[in-house]
Parts: C-alpha cells; sequence; structure tokens
C-alpha cells in the first residue's frame, strides 16, 4: 500500500470515529431531552432575561448556559456510564413507537413532579418536612 | 332458547371479568417494573433526612399511609389512559435484556432525577439572587 493510501485510510477511519462519536452525542442529547423537562428550562431562562437590562443579557445567559449544562452533564453521565451506544439506540427507538411515546411523555411528567397528578408527591414531601423539620 | 341466552350472557360477564381482572394484574405488574417503588424510596430517604429523628415514627407511617394512596393514583391513571395492549408491551419492554437492565438501575436513576431537581432549583436560584443583588443589572 502506497503511503499516501495509508493516510488517506487513516484519515477515513478517523472520520468514521468522529462521525460514530457525534451520533453517540445526538443520542444521548435526544435521551437527555425525553428524561429531563427543556420546557421548563427554556421559561425559566426567559424569565430571567426579562428582568435584566439588554447590555447584561450575554452575561446572564453565559452564567445561565454553563448552570443548565453541568446539570445536563449529570443525565448524560448516567446514560454513558450505563448503556452502550445500541442500547441508547434501541431506547430512542422504543420511545418513538406509540406506546414507548405515550409512555416516555409520562415518564417527563414524573420526573418533573407532575404524575399522575400535579405535584402529588412533591406536595407530600414538602408538607412532611415543613411538619417535621429539622 | 331464553335458557341459552341467559348462559350467553353469564359467559359474557364472566369473560370480562377475567379481562378486567388480567388488566388489572399487568398494571400492577408493569408499576413493579417502572421504579415507581424505588422513586417513594428515594422521597422518603430525603424527607427522613430533613426531619428531627425524634419524628421518624410519625413520619414513616404518614408517608407509607400516602404511598397506597400514590400507588392507587398511579395504577387508576394507567388503568384509564392506556390500553391493556399498550401496558403489555411496556411490560414486554420491560423484560427485554435492556428493560431488565433499566429496571437494574432503577434506584440510582430515582437518585438522579431527585439530585438533579433538588440542585436545578439550587442552582437557578443562585442565579435569581444575583440579579436581585445586582450582579446583572435590572431593567
Amino acid at each position: 500500500m502506497r503511503i499516501s493510501n495509508k493516510i488517506l485510510l487513516s484519515l477515513l477511519l478517523l472520520l468514521v470515529q468522529h462521525v460514530n462519536a457525534q451520533s453517540k452525542d445526538t443520542d444521548v442529547d435526544k435521551i437527555v431531552e425525553i428524561t429531563i423537562n427543556p420546557s421548563f428550562i427554556a421559561g425559566m431562562k426567559q424569565a430571567m432575561l426579562i428582568m435584566v437590562k439588554e447590555g447584561d443579557k450575554d452575561a446572564l445567559l453565559k452564567d445561565f448556559d454553563a448552570v443548565t449544562a453541568s446539570l445536563y452533564k449529570s443525565i448524560e453521565n448516567f446514560y454513558t456510564s450505563h448503556y452502550t451506544d445500541s442500547e441508547i439506540k434501541e431506547m430512542l427507538q422504543f420511545s418513538q413507537t406509540p406506546a414507548g411515546s405515550k409512555f416516555a411523555r409520562d415518564l417527563l411528567k414524573r420526573s418533573s413532579n407532575s404524575f399522575p397528578k400535579d405535584n402529588s408527591l412533591k406536595k407530600i414531601i414538602d408538607s412532611l418536612v415543613e411538619k417535621y423539620k429539622l | 332458547m331464553k335458557i341459552l341466552f341467559l348462559l350467553f350472557v353469564f359467559l359474557c360477564a364472566g369473560f370480562s371479568q377475567v379481562q378486567a381482572q388480567d388488566f388489572s394484574n399487568d398494571v400492577d405488574q408493569l408499576i413493579q417494573y417502572v421504579g415507581i417503588y424505588n422513586q417513594l424510596e428515594v422521597a422518603k430517604e430525603y424527607i427522613l433526612d430533613k426531619t428531627l429523628p425524634k419524628n421518624q415514627a410519625a413520619v414513616k407511617k404518614e408517608f407509607e399511609d400516602y404511598k397506597a394512596v400514590y400507588i392507587a393514583d398511579i395504577k387508576e391513571y394507567y388503568l384509564t389512559k392506556y390500553t391493556q395492549a399498550e401496558i403489555q408491551e411496556l411490560i414486554y419492554f420491560y423484560n427485554s435484556a435492556l428493560g431488565s437492565k433499566i429496571k437494574i438501575n432503577s434506584l440510582e436513576y430515582e437518585h438522579l432525577i431527585h439530585e438533579f431537581m433538588d440542585k436545578r432549583l439550587d442552582k437557578y436560584a443562585a442565579i435569581l439572587i444575583n440579579i436581585d443583588k445586582g450582579k446583572y443589572s435590572k431593567k
């Protein structure tokens, strides 16, 4: 094999690895999005942006996005350390079936305390802590 | 003829009763699989951590009473919002190799979600405090 072919092959392998790594990130991102409630975070961001003057919005956005990224990272780490790429793909495939998507929506509600009723578990946690707090 | 008709009605009623019981059992099984009990365990640990030791027996008692209500609400939700076929599809998924792994990791997942919600409140509240303190100029 000529040297130029070897270089070309190496580049191709690097490209494939890069594409695979990117596709995993995308799948993990999708799983994170269906695990937590991104609309809550988006709403919070908008509400905070309204409170500050135009000139400071970029600084606020930077801090807000850094906090959000650190929160997302913990969920990402859980999936990447416990599941393989193909298992993450399988989860996503299941979440796109009719029963799976319905179930995924409810799991999302559960993780934001609005399942099966609004704030049902959170209310009892807060009331017990308030009643018997340290 | 009349007797045959009555027998038919009786058999139909018996059949639908058996089906309803099957559906109820399926939902019970799904509730076992999806980590609801682990979610409640994590919530209980959190409450106990924040309450006085002398009150812990009372907390446990009240929480156990609530647990039954919460599970009943979830069961009612699945029975009314899902078909039996959908519930069986979910059970089938949880019985697969991946589903079994999800069940094993469920307690850790529930801890993670609880921690996420807790941290989320604290971290965003810290930004709000900074807005209030004037780190970013207020409108």
